[in-house]
């Protein structure tokens, strides 16, 4: 199937199984995802490993697209409110699941590299689907503002984790001579250079965005702005290896500071992009290999358990002290399990940084992250609903005539 | 509103301005050589190794993938080997030879062709295809395919052991020979040896017999031309009459015996 064939199939394919979802009551995520493996080339082969590369770009503006809407919960107002809890909450609930998978993993007999990086990817929450399923459920109140905030913080944090860890891996672990200051420098730069100049790129792609879109009315000229300044970062980040998810958070931290169209801007999005994340879910879903499932082992079971240990018990623990709803506390954890994007980024990073290893981390990461995608949305889905936050979908008002 | 907060321009450009100076120092300094990891002698063998058995591992799944692949086509197209394109293999090329168990489960080797050359198995002349492994029993029904999936011989047995011939040359030796055809015509079983065809075994009703033709006997000439391949036993297979000179066991001189020729029907 050529690529433009393969996307209107994928676009199609989405729909039916959004109506298959809603019909089952699951999320329309999971349906996307679901439809994903079933047309991808490891069941079906409808869409062949050709296309996902083709089509890959789509991904890359969905997740930027995603990464920039998460980045508006940091408005300075609302950090200076919540902020201290949601790192608090972030910082433990990360800290657990690292902490249960790296001790887990030593347990079972693993080397230090192999736990601790394990351990690093284990903080990771996709927040691609989370987000995506407190949109479909149109979810508002404590839990989805908690949620989101958590989610924006756990993402950085996690990319610090991993950096920390492959250059304390790479200074201790013999790879790199001690004595030889240029190749310490090579370990440690990776390190500042991915957090530090995400940043940087975000706030400056933030600062023109926020600026121009003052001179920007229409709404169709709105989204001309605001995909071409995604693009320009997500483009620019690969250019010079910076993180793009940390650079389009970055973007939409930016704008929802400085600019009094941030709002407008984020309707405008929120009424355009579906087929884009629509697409980026039925990718998704096809790049999971579904029979890596069969190689999980012992290994990937301790994973699992430990990374759920961490998520469902960090959250509860985090919160005991705050003024959260009770249902808020309990349905948080719940609502954090999904693990996709960046986990699978960093595999691919520890091929190239630790290739001794790689072929255990990545088996079992690859292999999780099909459990965590298919389980995840449901559970966040659950945990709305538990916490009374899911309401109905506004009627159309914008209409074309 | 948030335009009515007071946006501090000045901190914002300053913040503008550490942003760019980032982005350009991050650019300058990014480390340009590659730092060579200190790895003793033991630990690069180590790493070859693995790196050895992940290409052969990878190429094992290749092989794997491909002979799944070529049992899945063949099984859902119900296509016999002649419904599959034939090539002739190059010397060196990769052969798969690919048999399917009763379950759909793959049964394969790998081999490289090693040129066509004629050979003989039992009574039929062959053309096979060199390779480069000793063909196991389980792949006595294998089909040879390239990698772009082309057939490229069929495995046949050959004595006690098994070959890769090719299809047009599997062809020309399932024809009938002349020894087939006078087994058919005469129940004539022979061996040409010593410029003679000894006769092992000869038809109740044959004309041959009715002229006196008799196991043991050894046929030195046709027609008065001599027998040095089974090819000049043809004329038994036309309906004339013929000469065979025959030298009998326990007799000092050659006869000729006369075979009449067969009668056109009325």
């Amino acid at each position: 199937m050529n690529e433009l064939a393969s996307l209107g199939f994928i676009l199609l394919f989405a729909l039916f199984a959004g109506h298959v979802g809603k019909l089952l009551r699951i999320p329309e995520v999971t349906g996307y995802i679901g439809a994903g493996i079933v047309v991808g080339p490891y069941v079906f082969g409808w869409i062949s490993h050709d296309n996902l590369e083709t089509l890959a770009v789509f991904s890359e503006v969905a997740l930027g697209l995603i990464l920039f809407s998460i980045g508006s919960v940091f408005e300075f107002g609302r950090m200076r409110a919540t902020g201290g809890t949601i790192a608090v909450i972030t910082l433990i609930e990360s800290g657990l699941a690292a902490t249960l998978v790296t001790g887990g993993m030593l347990i079972a007999g693993q080397s230090w590299a192999v736990a601790l990086l394990l351990g690093a990817i284990a903080i990771e929450t996709a927040a691609a689907s989370t987000l995506m399923v407190m949109r479909e459920c149109n979810s508002q109140g404590p839990l989805t503002e908690t949620l989101t905030g958590v989610i924006g913080i756990n993402n950085v944090l996690c990319l610090l984790a991993f950096s920390l860890v492959a250059a304390g891996l790479q200074l201790t672990g013999g790879l790199v001579d001690p004595s030889d200051w240029y190749a310490l420098y090579s370990a440690i730069y990776p390190l500042v250079w991915q957090i530090a100049g995400s940043l940087a790129l975000g706030f400056l792609v933030g600062v023109l965005l926020a600026l121009w879109s003052k001179h920007v009315v229409e709404k169709g000229e709105t989204l001309i702005l605001l995909t071409g300044c995604v693009l320009l970062c997500v483009g620019v980040s690969h250019v010079l290896g910076l993180s793009p998810l940390i650079a389009s958070l970055g973007v939409g931290a930016t704008m929802v500071n400085l600019s009094a169209e941030s709002r407008r801007l984020f309707q405008a999005l929120g009424q355009t992009d579906p087929p884009l994340y629509a697409i980026f879910f039925v990718i998704a879903g096809a790049d999971l290999n579904i029979k890596l499932l069969t190689t999980i082992g012992v290994l990937g079971a301790i994973y699992v358990a430990g990374r759920l240990g961490g998520k469902l018990a960090g959250p509860w623990l985090a919160t005991r002290k705050t003024n959260l709803p009770q249902a808020v506390r309990k349905s948080l954890g719940l609502a954090m399990l999904s693990q996709a994007g960046l986990a699978i980024g960093l595999t691919i990073t520890i091929g190239h940084r630790f290739p001794e290893i790689a072929p255990v981390v990545n088996t079992i990461v690859l292999a999780s992250v099909v459990i965590f995608e298919l389980i995840g949305p449901l559970s966040a889905k659950m945990a709305l609903a538990r916490s009374g936050e899911i309401r109905a979908q506004p009627p159309l008002t914008d209409h074309s005539f | 509103m948030k335009a009515d907060i007071p946006v501090r321009q000045r901190y914002i450009a300053i913040l503008c301005v550490v942003a760019l100076v980032i982005l350009v120092a991050g650019v300058l300094l990014r480390p340009t050589k590659i730092p060579v990891p200190v790895r003793s002698e033991s630990e690069i063998y180590r790493l070859q190794l693995l790196a050895e058995q992940r290409d052969l591992q990878n190429t094992r799944l290749f092989f794997e993938g491909k002979a799944r692949d070529l049992v899945a086509k063949s099984q859902a197209a119900r296509a016999t080997p002649d419904k599959f394109p034939f090539r002739s293999p190059a010397t060196g090329e990769y052969m798969l030879l690919v048999s399917a168990q009763e379950s759909g489960q793959p049964v394969w080797a790998v081999t490289a062709a090693a040129g066509v050359v004629k050979t003989r198995c039992e009574d039929r002349e062959l053309e096979e295809v060199g390779t480069t492994i000793s063909i196991p029993a389980s792949l006595s029904n294998a089909v040879a395919f390239n990698l772009d999936g082309d057939v490229a011989g069929l495995v046949v047995a050959c004595g006690d052991k098994r070959i890769v011939t090719t299809p047009d040359g599997l062809r020309q030796a399932s024809r009938k020979t002349i020894r087939d055809l006078l087994v058919e015509c005469c129940g004539l079983k022979f061996a040409v040896a010593r410029d003679a065809a000894e006769i092992i075994e000869v038809g109740e009703d044959s004309r041959l017999k009715k002229a006196g033709v008799r196991p043991g006997d050894r046929v030195i000439a046709l027609n008065g031309q001599p027998i040095r391949a089974d090819s000049d036993l043809e004329p038994l297979l036309g309906g004339g009459e013929i000469q065979l000179s025959i030298d009998r066991p326990r007799k000092v001189r050659p006869r000729t015996l006369k075979v009449p020729a067969i009668e056109a029907p009325k």
